[in-house]
């Protein structure tokens, strides 16, 4: 398991515990816009990309981003659309989604070896 | 590359510190020279007029740094990183570090959307076109509601900065498919950030969607590109594939990426990276009416030629988007079918609307216009020149070609307000910004390296003398006090719900709010042919329980701009409307004065 394996499950579960601490328990904290904007930029879509064993790392980070921000759009224009905006309920959905991506990283990586990294062509 | 990227700090870790000394200190000089500048000092040709020698001196020395560290034997990409970042801080930060308010009215008009879905929890397709589209509106009210903030203007000013970091990791990934020279590569990303002058990177859907469209291209090319040249579909045309196979050239051409790059993935991993292109494709069609058709037109290309092995991807793209246009906005394009094919074929008028009809306005204006014309014509040269130069070195990138070449066939579809160009510019760019870095490194021998760094830094030099002009020419009039702000601020206090809010131009800081509570005019006509007369009859024609007029410095400025109307002129409008006694005066301060009609029985009688 490489330092990169462990540390990502760790990042997420901790990220998302921050973002819906200041959003829930601590709406007036000065963290709370640093904090839940990491989460959502990040968070949704690091959890399922780093399942895929993606490199290099910067190609790894723009996927995870990428995925996260349309997860983001997807959900919250779904909400919109089915007249049950609720911003609690869509932050709650997300947590769910990072921690059981997370929990899914360290659930395959402790039962089998990663797959080979699926490089980017040229890299 | 994996193994690379994670020893270099180890390795090199007295070059990097070398390397980054003087991006740093470019940085420090910028930091230190930009609040000097004085932005009422602005003339016609924009903010490179007030930028002061500190300033220019501080992006000087940043090209020059770029092009020493590519022209060192060991080149080192963090340090290439580093200026790159640098670059973007400089280049696309520097209105939020001087400017008191947010900037583009459209982006206040996006923050108004967004303080609608906040408020609502809903999109309104008939209040305007662009909510048949929400998806970024709703992304921008969840963001806002999560972090708590009060409203989305607080993340507009550093938009720019964020979203042109964000391009940054999809540019280097469809670089690298293409070529496996760093300098290349990286001088490719450079060019993109010194010719990206259009300015759709603010708080839009369209800046956002880019991304996407970067990231789609990136995962396209990175992971699914074709082993073989096969059966495609365009062969099945008949007479074509007869065609094909007597012409060498053509035959030459579709060969030589074949096999080239290929990627290294498991079909779990390819399943995943499609569905999130997937994704993604979705989340640009619920989001901008544009972009879903130049990813669609660039994916088809790219399995028409057989670049890629997902044939049936632009069928699967093609129907999402089909369906979203067919059931989530037919309310509004049926009422509104120019939006789609409204100047189908009129290549005339496209280029009237892109080009001709722009090209007006005051001397500084112009110059700037120009220059416009002139930058966008020496980057497509420069890249024209740099495909001659890849072909001589034995290269054939046909996938390249054909995205750079896609953007231009929406350009005969619609000339969308007459932004269509500079979209095309836009979507074109980062492979026409690759080629353009081929101009000077496409094979070069070690001996020459020295010689082309130079050459690189001198054009660097000129795209930067050029992105400064363009971009920030019409800075006059996009920059916003924070007076106007706060004129606009009491305009909505003010006015009661229904009321008509007009102005002389539409570029001023509102429709950030209550979007849906008041009526909207622009009396741009009436201000330039007919004067104070013209806009009060425009105003009375409207009939609405209440209307006011607002007029800032910045509307002033637009007139000046692209309508050569002289600041006496502009003073003399004021005085005009109210010495006319058909409105109270609200709001008089240096930069905006408001103006409230008086009902007909109360003094304001025609």
């Amino acid at each position: 398991m490489t330092r990169a394996t462990r540390l990502w499950p760790v990042i997420i579960i901790s990220s998302t515990v921050a973002a819906c601490l200041t959003a829930f328990v601590f709406p007036a904290s000065p963290l709370r816009p640093a904090l839940t904007l990491w989460f959502l930029l990040v968070c949704p879509g690091m959890a399922f990309v780093r399942l895929l064993g993606i490199t290099p790392s910067y190609v790894e980070w723009m996927l995870g981003i990428a995925l996260s921000l349309a997860l983001n759009t997807l959900l919250s224009a779904l909400m919109m659309y089915a007249h049950a905006w609720s911003w609690e309920l869509a932050l709650l959905l997300l947590a769910v989604l990072s921690v059981g991506g997370a929990v899914l990283q360290v659930g395959l990586s402790a039962q089998r070896s990663q797959p080979g990294p699926a490089r980017l062509a040229g890299e | 590359m994996q193994t690379e990227m994670r020893t270099w700090p180890r390795m090199e870790a007295a070059p990097w510190q070398l390397g980054a000394l003087f991006p740093a200190l470019a940085l420090m000089l910028w930091l230190v020279s930009v609040p000097a500048i004085n932005l009422r000092r602005i003339t016609d040709i924009g903010l490179i007029a007030a930028l002061p020698p500190l300033s220019l001196a501080a992006l000087a020395l940043l090209v020059v740094s770029f092009c020493l560290a590519l022209g060192r034997d060991q080149v080192r990409a963090p340090v290439l990183a580093l200026h790159v970042i640098v670059l973007i801080f400089m280049l696309y930060g520097v209105t939020a570090l001087i400017e008191e308010a947010p900037r583009y009215p459209v982006a206040w008009l996006h923050a108004g959307f967004t303080e609608y879905v906040m408020r609502t929890g809903q999109t309104a397709p008939m209040l305007d076109a662009r909510f048949n589209w929400p998806g970024f509106f709703s992304l921008t009210a969840f963001a806002t509601q999560v972090s708590g903030l009060e409203s989305a203007l607080a993340l507009m000013s550093w938009t720019p900065v964020f979203l042109n970091l964000l391009y940054l990791g999809p540019l280097l990934a469809i670089f690298s498919v293409v070529s496996e020279d760093v300098r290349l590569r990286w001088l490719g990303v450079w060019f993109f950030y010194l010719a990206n002058h259009v300015g759709q990177d603010y708080f839009s859907p369209q800046g956002l969607n880019y991304f996407f469209y970067l990231v789609i291209l990136a995962i396209l090319l990175g992971w699914f590109r074709a082993k073989i040249v096969g059966e495609s579909l365009l062969w099945r045309v008949p007479g074509l594939r007869a065609l094909v196979r007597r012409s060498r050239l053509a035959r030459e051409w579709l060969a030589a990426e074949a096999g080239r790059w290929l990627p290294s993935s498991t079909p779990v991993q390819r399943v995943g990276l499609l569905l999130i292109a997937l994704l993604l494709f979705v989340a640009v069609t619920v989001s901008h009416p544009l972009t879903p058709f130049f990813v669609l037109l660039a994916v088809t290309l790219l399995a028409l030629f057989d670049r890629i092995t997902l044939r049936g991807l632009p069928l699967i793209m093609g129907v999402v988007l089909a369906a979203w246009i067919a059931y989530m906005t037919t309310a509004f394009l049926s009422g509104h079918p120019e939006m789609v094919i409204g100047a189908f074929g009129q290549i005339g008028r496209i280029v009237d609307r892109n080009v001709t009809e722009r090209l007006s306005g005051s001397p500084g204006h112009l110059l700037v216009t120009y220059g416009r014309l002139g930058l966008t014509l020496a980057v497509w040269g420069m890249a024209a020149l740099g495909l001659l130069r890849r072909m001589r070195a034995g290269h054939r990138d046909l996938s390249l070609l054909l995205l750079a070449a896609a953007p231009f066939a929406l350009l005969a579809l619609q000339s969308y307000g007459g932004e269509m160009l500079l979209r095309v510019y836009l979507f074109a760019l980062p492979l026409v910004a690759f080629f353009g870095a081929a101009l000077f490194w496409s094979g070069a021998a070690d001996r020459q390296r020295g010689r082309m760094a130079v050459m690189a830094g001198l054009v660097s030099l000129g795209l930067l003398a050029g992105f400064l002009l363009v971009r920030y020419g019409n800075e006059k009039m996009d920059y916003i006090s924070a007076d106007e702000f706060e004129a606009v601020a009491t305009l909505y206090e003010t006015a009661e719900p229904g009321a008509l809010l007009a102005a002389s131009s539409y570029n001023l800081p509102w429709k950030y709010r209550d979007y849906e509570r008041f009526s909207y005019l622009t009396l741009k006509d009436e201000a330039l042919l007919g004067g104070a007369d013209a806009m009060i009859g425009a105003l009375r024609q409207r009939q609405k329980p209440a209307s006011y007029l607002i007029l800032t410095r910045s509307q002033g400025a637009y007139l000046e701009l692209f309508y050569n109307f002289s600041p006496a002129d502009w003073q003399h409008l004021q005085d005009s409307l109210i010495d006319s006694g058909q409105f109270a005066v609200i709001h008089d301060s240096p930069d905006a004065l408001i103006l409230a009609l008086k009902p007909v029985n109360d003094g304001g009688g025609e």
